[in-house]
């Protein structure tokens, strides 16, 4: 106790009250979460500013004789007449190792309550590398969902767009990306922008159950917060990623979603009085989500080798991809993992529509014998796809045909995947290449997914050599081939007979 | 044309300066704002005009605000030292600054109270 009191003493008798010359300005005006001031002279763009009732907000509008201020949360407290200080501070948030495993406000406040403290801070703005600090992107992000490693495969360094209608899986797709980062030296970063209170809730007792939590943090302004807020997190996650490339590590970052930051903005935008534009989004709305997702990129070994990959999701409105946002995005983004909500009632979860998903740079990243495997796997499908809509008509099929609908069946059925059971590339690269090569041609289509599953089982059991050799090396060769083979044939006999067609 | 605040201000000013003007140009500049349906701006053009007269005038408006009642004149004394201008002067009383007094013009202010200081020893000891 008197430890206490005299550190406390110590404490106090070190501070010094100075008479400083603060920068002020004179609310005038206050209309939802929008201050206009006079004043405040020489305030800069993006600088912080303080309310006498301690409100914090940022100079957004620099105008002939006033400026505009966004206020950071609750704004009840300032009235008509108060002053507001400038604080001499771009808007900035703290950033570090500290802040793993902790749910924090765009502003970097812990949101548990607890302490946190970090000795960085970086500014929320900043201007993305440069084309002599980056490198191509060249290693993958594992999301441990087959149909995107062996189809839309992602990079370290690459901006993937997660688009959809609601209730497609969008969530999903990003959480099952976390969950499988465990062990693969990736920092996790989850943004929530405009979400259910509660669905972050879940989402991070999802994450702590699987013990993501470790290597996650989860940005959150939800739907009850103000648009100021929601507006900056994405920034604010941003910023704490850049934290982790700057020191050479490997970071990701999914914003969910970028629809309702644009809203925000508008929101924002039309209180300063900016004119509306297309669908009443201000005409800097492209620049929005440019300058956020510029921000992710793969450094070369001059500058770290760090990587920031980013995971924006844009949802769309009856899926009309060629709405305002979901088009902008679109075209920023390094391609874009399209999930529809027919495929999704059928069962197919996750319900990616391969014809229409695209990675424009993924593919240089995906391991040697993913890319040896599944690189006709797409082609099977669009094929499939194809003949299965002129056969709906029925009519006699010719043998060749028949194989193709055949094998297309059992490689649909083999792409679903539950949720929350991301699947190492090894044991993905393995079951792709049973059923490209038509080694479950013998196999019911219904039972394809009880195969694929016993036969992941056995071989990790039996043959380990085999899966470690496509982790370590991601090499693929003969050897490696007939190895596969002759333990795919032991397992069908031992593997049930009701799942095989009948000879 | 959309005629600004400002230019309202100014013009405003100017016919207060002409000797040769109305005396009541004060009543005639409402009733003009009034009939063109701009009396909404008032507010904004009354400011503009304040502050072009201290302008030309060089003189600096200053509110000093004290936990208690202060004279003028000491309000003043204290406030050309800080400022060295010539100064106008208005004064408040805020109980809530516990002691001491606050000197503001339109763009700074020297907070001298001991609520301010109260409130930086709270950061320094969070």
């Amino acid at each position: 106790m008197d430890s206490i009191i005299e550190q406390l003493k110590k404490e106090i008798s070190g501070f010094k009250a100075e008479i400083a010359e603060e920068k002020i300005g004179t609310v005038i005006g206050l209309a939802d979460g929008i201050a206009t001031a006079t004043g405040l002279a020489d305030v800069a763009s993006m600088e912080m500013v303080e309310f006498d009732d301690g409100a914090i907000g940022v100079a957004l509008n620099l105008e002939e004789g006033k400026v505009g201020i966004m206020v950071l949360g609750e704004y009840r407290g300032i009235f008509e007449g108060m002053k507001v200080k400038a604080l001499g501070r771009i808007l900035d948030v703290p950033v570090g190792e500290e802040m793993i495993g902790r749910v924090v406000d765009p502003l970097g406040m812990p949101k548990d309550g607890k302490d946190l403290k970090t000795k960085q801070t970086y500014p929320m703005e900043r201007v993305a590398p440069g084309v002599i600090t980056r490198k191509s992107v060249h290693q993958p992000v594992q999301t441990g969902l087959k149909s995107i490693d062996a189809m839309v495969p992602v990079g370290r360094g690459q901006r993937e767009l997660i688009i959809g209608d609601r209730q497609t899986g969008k969530t999903a797709v990003a959480i099952d990306t976390i969950l499988n980062q465990k062990g693969q030296g990736m920092t996790c970063i989850y943004v929530a922008i405009g979400q259910k209170e509660s669905k972050i809730a879940q989402i991070v007792a999802r994450l702590e159950k699987a013990g993501a939590m470790e290597y996650t943090i989860v940005v959150s302004a939800s739907a009850s917060e103000s648009a100021a807020l929601n507006f900056l997190a994405p920034y604010a996650g941003c910023a704490m990623g850049e934290f982790f490339m700057d020191k050479g590590k490997d970071a990701l970052i999914i914003y969910d979603d970028l629809s309702k930051h644009a809203v925000s903005y508008r929101q924002i935008s039309l209180l300063l009085k900016r004119p509306p534009g297309r669908e009443a989004y201000p005409g800097d709305v492209f620049y929005l989500h440019s300058r956020l997702l510029e921000r992710s990129a793969k450094l070369n070994e001059d500058n770290g080798g760090g990587s920031l990959t980013a995971l924006p999701i844009i949802e769309t409105q009856g899926n009309d991809v060629s709405a305002y946002i979901p088009t902008n995005v679109i075209s920023i983004t390094d391609g874009q993992i399209y999930l529809e909500s027919n495929l999704f009632n059928k069962g197919f979860r996750p319900a990616i529509n391969v014809g229409l998903s695209v990675s424009r740079v993924g593919g240089a990243a995906q391991i040697k014998a993913m890319k040896k495997v599944a690189g006709s796997l797409r082609l099977d499908l669009a094929q499939f796809r194809e003949l299965e809509a002129f056969t709906q008509f029925g009519s006699d099929l010719d043998e060749e045909t028949q194989n193709r609908l055949e094998l297309g069946k059992r490689i649909e059925k083999l792409l679903i995947q539950l949720q929350y059971s991301p699947m190492p590339v090894s044991q993905q690269v393995v079951q792709i290449y049973s059923a490209t090569n038509g080694l479950m041609s013998d196999v019911i289509v219904e039972y394809i997914s009880n195969f694929a599953e016993g036969l992941s089982e056995y071989i990790e059991q039996n043959n380990p050599e085999l899966l470690k050799l496509i982790n370590e090396k991601g090499e693929f060769d003969e050897k490696w081939e007939d190895g596969l083979k002759k333990s795919i044939d032991d397992y069908k006999s031992i593997a049930d007979k009701s799942w095989f067609v009948e000879k | 044309m959309t005629i600004t605040p400002k230019q309202y201000a100014l013009t405003w000013y100017e016919l207060l300066q002409d000797k040769k003007s109305d005396k009541n140009i004060n009543q005639k500049m409402l009733t003009y704002l009034y009939k063109t349906g701009r009396l909404s701006k008032l507010a904004e053009i009354l400011r503009n005009l304040e502050e072009i007269e201290h302008k030309a005038q060089g003189i600096e408006h200053v509110t000093v605000t004290s936990a208690r009642e202060i004279a003028d004149s000491e309000a003043k004394k204290l406030a050309k030292e800080i400022l060295k201008t010539e100064i106008t002067i208005s004064t408040k009383i805020n109980p809530e600054l516990i002691g001491g007094i606050q000197i503001e013009t339109k763009n700074k202010r020297w907070d001298l109270s001991i609520k301010n200081q109260l409130l930086s020893l709270r950061k320094q000891l969070k």
